[in-house]
């Protein structure tokens, strides 16, 4: 716990209801009058390192970060930005942040974005200009700069968010489901800018529920499940080194090779097969003994297309841990 | 000076929106259409032109004013929370304080450039009649300009907590009441149930008394004044602005007390 730039201390976030409506909703199902969006929270995030902030919709992703950027008051607890308690406001002006589904003054064009965000942060005209112009050149908008945000699309719109979030040239840097709305190639692109952002030095936290991106550029993960904090670590030791299964594809060599009984052939039970034309697709359970299986396959007249060890996919901790909390993903959120 | 540079940043944003979402042009283009009208009324009546260009004009640059006030003001930061925009300023190191009172410094140069384009447009009318605008019309003008300001910060107070429409509502209420303050005081003095008598005068005491900014045709500085007469003093002028500044700087006070203990779910 020594080099926490974002620390978490039994935050606790609850909230009154916004609305009648949601009020009714509440009282009908037997919930309290307030939302419990977030629960005795602890955990930090790292110098350097980029951690992601896994959780399914409602989770209380926004609810944390919110309270971290001071935009909702702490029920109990405390979170720490940089060495000071939220709200923060003088770790603040090292911190970068895009918020979620990102909503910016639409009547304003991407540079004028960047310049009121450099003004909020006191820079001098000259940066602000020189920055705004390479940001934007760095998310590829540095041809749409002056147009007006109200004709972006929600790809470029988060763009546009990435850039006004890295005006200060932040020491930390906080995202709120940036990869949300973008292409594949968009996504991708987002992701080398948050791995360029690590490897100049700054720190990077940001929340999603898209689990391929956490595999392909996390050092650590936090995972929240209905307001509660799950697991909290590196994905090598989130993720269980072991072989859960293995998938085996084979092909027909002649005619009478009956694919179909190709789960048969493995001694240990569990197998299943899927046959589509002349492939069958075999899933070994963990613990089958597979050199032993293929020599059977082989023996039954068929090709051996491919074999593949699985360990425990971030899918499979995720669905596990949603599973073991049982909530259904919205948390306290009627 | 960093806070200054925050809240004049958060002004001139406001500012842009008012300019660029077209509200202000339609409000002036209305306002203007009431100028010619009263031209067009002065022209038909008996050797009373100026006097009816001047009422009219001046009685439309206080109600245009003070619609924009209510209503744009009422909105100023519901819109900011309902659309979310207010989560990219305030995660800045900024204070809440400083956002509420950029916005209404931005509301307040929204009704700078309203009040100088209707101003300027009333010259023209009067200059078409050989008449420049004199020290009463800018005596008039300012106190107009006082009194939409207290009314913005009203306006500002209301929407740190309420509904765009509900805001203007209120705001718009407390303007009645407070431009018939010295009504409701007489009002007081004539009835004879107790309860009424003390909540006429606690209406009377917490209200701003709007009525110090439309004081032509009535008494003011011990004697009758009206802008086609004598009017008021540089000094009542003076006073009835920094009146109103009191007021605003306690409305705005509560409106930030309000606002920083707010959650933006």
């Amino acid at each position: 716990m020594s080099d926490g730039v974002i620390r978490f201390d039994k935050l606790t976030t609850h909230f009154r209801v916004k609305t009648i409506k949601e009020l009714f909703t509440r009282v009908r199902s037997g919930a309290g009058l307030k939302v419990r969006a977030v629960t005795d929270l602890s955990f930090e995030v790292r110098r350097g390192e980029i951690m992601g902030f896994l959780g399914p919709n409602g989770a209380g992703k926004s609810t944390t970060i919110r309270t971290l950027m001071g935009l909702i008051h702490a029920t109990s607890g405390s979170a720490t930005m940089l060495g000071e308690t939220v709200p923060a406001r003088h770790a603040r002006e090292r911190v970068g942040f895009l918020p979620e589904s990102p909503y910016f003054y639409d009547f304003l064009t991407a540079v004028e974005l960047c310049d009121l965000c450099g003004r909020l942060f006191n820079i001098d005209a000259a940066t602000r200009r020189k920055r705004a112009a390479d940001l934007l050149d760095r998310v590829g908008l540095a041809g749409a700069r002056t147009r007006r945000l109200r004709t972006y699309s929600k790809g470029m719109l988060q763009r546009a968010g990435l850039a006004q979030a890295l005006m200060n040239d932040p020491e930390v840097v906080i995202l709120d489901e940036p990869m949300s709305g973008l292409d594949p190639i968009g996504r991708k692109e987002v992701r080398d800018l948050i791995v360029s952002l690590r490897d100049a030095g700054k720190t990077v936290f940001f929340s999603t529920h898209i689990l391929s991106d956490l595999e392909l550029i996390c050092d650590r993960v936090a995972i929240i499940v209905g307001g509660k904090l799950r697991d909290v670590g590196p994905l090598s030791r989130l993720l269980s080194p072991k072989i859960t299964h293995t998938e085996v594809v084979l092909r027909a060599r002649s005619g009478d090779a009956r694919l179909a009984d190709a789960a048969g052939w493995c001694a240990t039970p569990g197998a299943r097969v899927r046959v589509v034309e002349d492939e069958a697709f075999v899933t070994l359970p963990e613990g089958a003994d597979v050199d032993a299986y293929l020599a059977a396959a082989l023996e039954q007249r068929t090709t051996i297309t491919s074999v593949t060890p699985r360990k425990q996919s971030l899918e499979e901790l995720f669905v596990r841990e949603v599973e073991q909390s049982g909530v259904a993903g919205a948390g306290d959120r009627a | 000076m960093k806070p200054l540079g925050r809240i004049w940043a958060i002004a001139l944003n406001t500012f842009r929106e008012a300019i660029r979402q077209k509200t202000l042009y339609v409000v002036a283009a209305f306002a203007a259409g009431v100028k010619l009208l009263a031209v067009a009324l002065g022209e038909m009546s008996l050797h009373e032109e100026v006097r009816v260009v001047k009422d009219i004009s001046l009685g439309a640059l206080s109600i245009f004013g003070v619609a924009v006030a209510a209503f744009v003001g009422g909105a100023l930061l519901y819109k900011e929370i309902d659309k979310k925009t207010i989560f990219t300023v305030l995660s800045k190191p900024v204070h809440r304080h400083e956002f509420l009172l950029g916005k209404y410094v931005g509301l307040g140069l929204t009704l700078t450039t309203l009040f100088v384009a209707l101003v300027g447009l009333l010259a023209i009318a009067l200059s078409l009649r050989g008449v420049s605008l004199d020290a009463t019309l800018m005596k008039q003008v300012a106190l107009s300009y006082s009194e939409v300001l207290v009314v913005a910060a009203i306006a500002t107070f209301f929407s740190s907590f309420a509904s765009p429409f509900a805001a203007g509502l209120f705001t718009v209420a407390l303007f009645v009441v407070g431009r018939l303050v010295p009504d409701i005081v007489q009002v007081s003095k004539k009835v004879d149930n107790p309860l009424t008598h003390a909540a006429l005068r606690v209406v009377a005491r917490v209200a701003p008394n709007l009525h110090l900014y439309a004081v032509s045709g009535g008494q003011a500085d011990g004697k009758e004044v009206s802008i086609h007469a004598t009017f008021v003093s540089w000094s009542y002028v003076a006073q009835a602005a920094a009146y109103g500044l009191l007021w605003s700087a306690a409305a705005l006070l509560i409106g930030i007390v309000i606002f920083r203990r707010r959650d933006f779910v």
